[in-house]
């Protein structure tokens, strides 16, 4: 009797509950666990599943489980190439070992399911160039225009496992930008034969990147240069011309002269290199100017040819050393009082501009000045009632910072008795 | 009346004396069977499992892969774990299925790979070893007869040289190797005042940067297994054009 009480009590109290929730709920959810590494949380960086760092590089190593983490789980942790690597959700680590290297996060949940999720994760070095000793040595003369020319260089792959590329460039010197290189090809030994050939009495660079099989590339860079010799041992002097301040150079001239100052060549060009060939040997000198920038000027250069010498004499540097000029343009320093004087400003060099210019009538800063061309307009207050001459000084400098102050007088509108007289 | 019911229990009581007598006679069997002297597991150890066979030449070994340098003598030595008995074993090298030799090395001499009859002949493709229970380990053999490159003693510059040439003048370097086997892996270095530069295949090279003075250089070449020549060191003497003028 007292069981029947019971399972009627029990019946009563199933039928009160909304058991169908419990019963009769959708499939549950399924977990889905993913893993992601980033070398820091800042925003640039984005989260990936793959990644390449050098050795000692740190990683933050995160993961994400959905629906949240704090279902239920027997345990999770990390594996580094099938070894323990952590027991945490996430954390900042590094990986020492060169090599390609598989890094998975593994999930073991409530009822005993492997879920996993794997990286994949590249520590390598980036290759190293010996940039001292290549061949040929930097700066090697007399390269025989006709003959193969071999270049070999020393590298070296500090994780001793990848296979190494080398970027090869070969580049004609003083050749503007639109010449192509004459040599830009990936090569897979350090070594490289040039076969087609030079122009005599020029210059040449090459230069040599190394890479590995991931792409890394070397910190150095080989830079070296060569010269090409000419023909019954003839030599040649070269070099680049740059002033030291930019101007719109237009052509520059180069005056060649021997040790008894006979002038050996004389040369008007528009490119800023210039190859003077083919020079016997002997002691020279030589003077580079721009036609249009006479303040542009060097000193003059004093060198020796050997025989079969190509002379580099690299950038050879014009710097501005001409003031700027200022005149009236009645050329006289005393000027008659008008409300707006003109004067002549002229420079040989970098340049002047209002900007640069400035003028002082008593003292005071003048305003309103205007420039056109080389003309520059100074509009001046002359008091009525004034008998004196004021000092107008003007002062301006050019681009290179070459500096020049001009004083004129100005006369009065009025003499002495005129104004005591009104 | 009585006295049955008596001889009942009486009964009783004896079996299971019995009874206890049994299991004390069966737990002093187990102890004593416990103390006695339960033999070991059978010592596995001193019985090779496979056969591993290395080259020893000078004072290298190889033994992945077999190779030998044709240049010089060298030996097959069947290697035996430590803790065999070595004078239980016997060894049998064969070619092409005829016995060679017998013993836990085998020697081969240079005669033997002067050429291909020979290399083909006497140079092992399988041993044979063969303990003394009469059980034998057999291992197939691929031994490579590696001839090593060899470089010329004309190089230039020759050795004792005097060179005229300004710090910048390029000095050409060349030399000449060959290799029976191979013409074009060989690995070339030279060697300029102790300085290394790796020239891959490259034999002829034009280097400057040479001061006033005596100067070495050297040769190695090595092939793709490995083996080299050297070439001993030359010595040349720069003269400076410039300070001589």
């Amino acid at each position: 009797m007292k069981f029947l009480a019971f399972f009627i009590m029990l019946l009563a109290f199933v039928a009160c509950t909304d058991s169908d929730k419990y019963l009769h709920s959708s499939e549950p959810e399924s977990i889905i666990v993913s893993a992601y590494m980033t070398p820091s949380f800042d925003s640039i960086y984005e989260r990936g599943r793959a990644d390449t760092i050098t050795p000692g590089d740190s990683l933050i190593f995160l993961t994400s489980i959905y629906p949240s983490k704090s279902v239920w789980s027997q345990k999770y942790y990390w594996t580094l190439d099938g070894n323990i690597f952590a027991n945490e959700y996430n954390f900042k680590s590094t990986v020492y070992t060169p090599g390609t290297h598989e890094i998975v996060f593994v999930f073991v949940d409530y009822f005993g399911d492997t879920l996993s999720d794997t990286l994949s994760l590249t520590v390598a070095s980036p290759p190293a160039l010996d940039v001292q000793n290549f061949i040929p040595a930097d700066g090697m003369q007399q390269v025989d225009p006709y003959q193969i020319l071999h270049f070999a260089w020393n590298a070296d792959d500090p994780d001793s496992i990848w296979n190494l590329n080398y970027h090869f460039m070969l580049y004609e010197n003083g050749c503007d930008d639109s010449c192509k290189p004459l040599a830009d090809t990936i090569v897979d030994r350090s070594t490289f034969s040039y076969v087609n050939g030079f122009k005599p009495l020029h210059e040449y660079s090459w230069y040599v990147r190394a890479y590995n099989e991931i792409g890394q590339e070397s910190i150095e860079e080989i830079a070296g240069r060569f010269f090409v010799r000419g023909f019954n041992n003839e030599s040649a002097v070269l070099g680049f011309v740059k002033t030291n301040t930019p101007v719109d150079v237009d052509s520059f001239y180069i005056t060649l002269l021997d040790s008894g100052l006979n002038v050996v060549k004389k040369i008007e060009q528009r490119e800023n290199t210039f190859n003077i060939g083919a020079l016997a040997k002997g002691s020279y000198c030589l003077h580079i100017g721009l036609p249009h920038f006479p303040d542009f000027k060097t000193d003059t250069i004093r060198f020796t040819l050997l025989e079969n010498q190509v002379l580099s004499l690299d950038t050879v540097v014009l710097n501005d050393r001409g003031v700027p000029r200022i005149a009236s343009i009645t050329g006289r320093d005393t000027l008659a009082p008008e409300d707006t004087l003109k004067f002549l400003v002229t420079d040989g060099g970098s340049g002047i501009d209002l900007s640069r210019t400035i003028a002082r009538l008593d003292g005071i800063s003048v305003n309103q000045m205007t420039l056109s061309n080389d003309t520059l307009s100074v509009p001046v207050s002359i008091p009525e009632a004034s008998w004196t001459k004021k000092i107008l000084v003007i002062s301006t400098h050019d681009l290179s910072g070459n500096e020049f102050h001009k004083s004129f007088y100005v006369l009065p509108k009025t003499t002495l008795v005129e104004v005591f007289v009104d | 009346m009585n006295i049955v019911i008596f001889n009942v229990v009486s009964l009783r009581s004896k079996i299971n004396r019995l009874v206890l007598d049994i299991c004390l006679a069966f737990m002093a069997g187990v102890v004593f069977e416990a103390c006695l002297d339960v033999p070991n597991f059978p010592d596995l150890s001193g019985k090779i499992q496979t056969i591993e066979v290395s080259v020893k030449q000078g004072n290298e070994t190889y033994n992945d892969p077999l190779k030998i340098n044709a240049s010089e003598d060298a030996q097959l030595l069947v290697d035996v774990p430590s803790g065999v008995d070595r004078s239980q074993l016997r060894c049998y090298w064969f070619n092409a299925g005829e016995a060679l030799d017998s013993g836990l090395t085998y020697d081969v001499f240079t005669e033997y790979m002067l050429s291909s009859i020979f290399r083909e002949n006497f140079i092992p493709d399988k041993v044979v070893l063969v303990d003394r229970e009469g059980n034998s380990l057999e291992k197939d053999l691929q031994v490579i007869v590696n001839a090593p490159p060899v470089l010329s003693d004309s190089t230039k510059p020759a050795d004792g040289d005097t060179l005229w040439a300004t710090p910048t003048t390029p000095i050409r370097f060349s030399w000449y190797a060959v290799d029976r086997d191979e013409t074009v892996a060989l690995k070339n270095i030279l060697l300029v005042d102790s300085q290394a530069y790796n020239v891959g295949t490259l034999q002829s090279v034009q280097q400057s940067g040479f001061s006033s003075g005596l100067h070495t250089f050297q040769v190695v070449v090595i092939d793709s297994y490995g083996d080299s020549d050297t070439l001993p060191q030359r010595t040349f003497t720069v003269l400076d054009t410039m300070e001589a003028q």
